[in-house]
């Protein structure tokens, strides 16, 4: 959580840390061998995964931003300005996943200049280049709590849209169109958590209360969507889907399903929809980090080859019995690094950009409570 | 002008001459196999036996593949052929995961036939045809068709259980085949209208089940 207490001097000894992480992650992984996504025999791996996560927390972000603007959320306009910096820099990381992902600029050149408008993957890189500019073009507006009602809906369906686009991409590997509005939630929710993870302690209820409500709501809405399809599945007897679903439930993997249904389900719906009087609570904020841990997770098992389910046989690995990737330390550096550097480009911003102001103080007049 | 294929079950025994003459063709890697054998045991003993599916590349007319790859390296030809352009390919793999049969396999770099011994002067010679980090499958020997020939596959086959011709010729041997021994074509569910039928074998319904536990192409051939 962002505090007015932590003051200069701590954001900037943060950024230092920042800094120290990403050259520490760069340089491991460089000594390790500089492991790219599309050389290693199983595709779609940690780089991916990172890279869906930090689009969900971007796309999310955006919207929460413009929510100002389209649905008159007037609340949270204190929080559009940062919430926009910050998905702006989860945006500039998920890029740089995608690179490390490809592995040389030259095919990412390929890419964006023989692209087959029939492919999900050009649509999604189409949809993340228009929500980048958009946002970027947001910012002024949100930084300085302009309104631009036009902008700011175009901007979110954009996001939305790369959010939908991304979905349809994992559906396709999973046979399962539910991905789509699981892709929108879980967006929605990174956005969400971050949000509280920006807003100031001493934030006011009329911000805080709605917002935990929404973040309630969406992941009640993700259990809903996680559990319907094995739940449903299991009726289908011994069919395929039946099969792969009580492998969901009670198979060799189903920890890692319980332990998704915990951190990203239970655990931090029971702290959202607890009725609190007070601002944003020390409960709240763990809360919110356990759902960015979840969307990190879900993204992992949802799109590492049969991490989660064995019954699905992806190409270029041979089906066993157990999962056929596992990300390497490289890789795990690398995406810490990268990882740091979002939050390295966002505190630089932040700090240059934004004027801190008491959190109570940036309510419209109405809404401002007597201390 | 549509290329097809016709794969006879019934006449097929399983003996992998296919999968050899592709490889001796094609040249292909170790590990990567354009034509696949999909072997199956099916009933209890003492009544059970080994059934046999040959699996090239469907060719399909909505080649899901062709449909997902976002540089267009994938592309589907005048003739009904579905080709890779290995210049264009970036490795991404999208399509593998779109091809609901498995046909696709990636080259993640040259590896000996020999273990221990490096590359042979003849793995040396063909492994440039199949430059690592792309993705590779059964081209219906474009080569062959090019200059009228029939695949090595269909050449070779000891039974005669495997036919190529133009499906959109009545009169040809393949859509003879289809009309007069009611071809079927694999998952047609998918709406990717394979360009491979098959005819005979029953109707193998059970083979959905079995392409999606093992679509890898180690899973399904002579391993
Ligand atoms: S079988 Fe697979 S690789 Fe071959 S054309 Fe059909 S979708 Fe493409
Ligand atoms: S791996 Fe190659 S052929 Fe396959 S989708 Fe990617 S670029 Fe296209």
């Amino acid at each position: 959580m962002d505090t007015q207490r932590t003051g200069q001097g701590i954001l900037s000894g943060s950024s230092l840390a920042l800094l120290i992480l990403f050259a520490a992650g760069v340089l491991l992984w460089l000594v390790l061998g500089a492991a790219t996504g599309l050389g290693e025999t199983t595709a779609f791996g940690l780089y991916v995964a990172a890279f869906f996560a930090l689009m969900a927390a971007g796309a999310g972000l955006l919207i929460f931003s413009a929510l100002p603007d389209t649905l008159g959320f007037s609340a949270l306009q204190p929080l559009s300005g940062k919430a926009n910096l910050l998905a702006l820099a989860c945006l500039v990381g998920g890029g740089l996943f995608i690179l490390a992902d490809v592995g040389s600029p030259l095919t990412l050149w390929r890419m964006l200049t023989g692209p087959n408008v029939s492919s999900p993957f050009v649509w999604d890189l189409l949809f993340f280049a228009a929500a980048f500019v958009l946002g970027a073009a947001f910012l002024p507006v949100s930084l300085q709590k302009r309104e631009a009602k036009g902008l700011s809906w175009v901007l979110s369906l954009i996001c939305l849209a790369l959010l939908v686009v991304e979905g349809s991409i994992v559906a396709t590997v999973w046979s399962n169109p539910l991905f789509v509005a699981g892709f929108v939630v879980t967006g929605l929710l990174a956005g969400g958590a971050l949000l509280l993870w920006l807003a100031p302690t001493d934030s006011p209820p009329e911000l805080i209360r709605p917002l935990c409500t929404t973040l309630a709501s969406l992941i009640a809405a993700w259990l809903f969507f996680s559990l319907l399809d094995p739940l449903t599945a299991l009726f289908l007897g011994a069919t395929e889907v039946g099969e792969t679903a009580r492998l969901i439930l009670a198979g060799p993997y189903s920890p890692l399903f319980y332990v998704q249904i915990l951190i990203l389900g239970v655990l931090p719906l029971v702290q959202f929809a607890r009725k609190k009087e007070a601002g944003l609570t020390y409960g709240q904020g763990v809360a919110a980090g356990l759902v960015l841990l979840g969307v990190f997770v879900d993204k992992y098992i949802v799109l590492v080859p049969r991490q989660m389910n064995p019954a699905i046989a992806f190409p270029s690995t041979p089906f066993t019995a157990g999962p056929a990737y596992a990300a390497t330390v490289a890789e795990w550096s690398l995406t810490i690094a990268l990882l740091a550097l979002v939050g390295l480009l966002y505190t630089l911003a932040a700090r240059t950009m934004i004027r801190e102001v008491p959190a109570a103080a940036q309510l419209p007049f109405e809404q401002r409570r007597v201390a | 002008m549509r290329y097809g294929m016709v794969i006879d079950l019934d006449r097929c025994v399983g003996c992998n001459a296919c999968t050899v003459a592709c490889k001796a063709e094609n040249g292909t890697p170790p590990g990567i196999f354009w034509q696949r054998m999909l072997l199956t045991e099916r009933g209890r003993y003492p009544f059970a036996r080994l059934e046999a599916t040959p699996l090239p590349c469907m060719h399909c007319e909505e080649a899901a593949c062709v449909k997902v790859c976002p540089t267009g390296a994938s592309s589907k030809r005048k003739d009904g052929l579905v080709l890779i352009d290995a210049d264009k390919c970036i490795g991404c793999r999208y399509c593998m995961v779109a091809c609901p049969y498995g046909a696709r396999s990636f080259n993640s770099g040259a590896r000996p036939y020999y273990p221990g011994k490096g590359l042979t002067p003849y793995e040396k010679v063909r492994y440039q045809e199949h430059p690592a980090g792309k993705v590779e499958k059964c081209t219906l020997c474009s080569q062959r068709v090019d200059k009228k020939e029939e695949p090595a596959c269909v050449a070779t086959c000891i039974a005669k259980a495997r036919f190529f011709g133009d499906l959109d010729d009545p009169n040809s041997e393949v859509s003879q085949l289809i009309a007069r021994k009611g071809g079927y074509q694999l998952l047609p569910e998918k709406g990717t209208k394979p360009q491979v039928y098959y005819v005979g074998g029953g109707k193998r319904r059970w083979i959905r089940r079995e392409l999606a536990k093992a679509s890898s192409a180690a899973q399904v051939s002579l391993s």
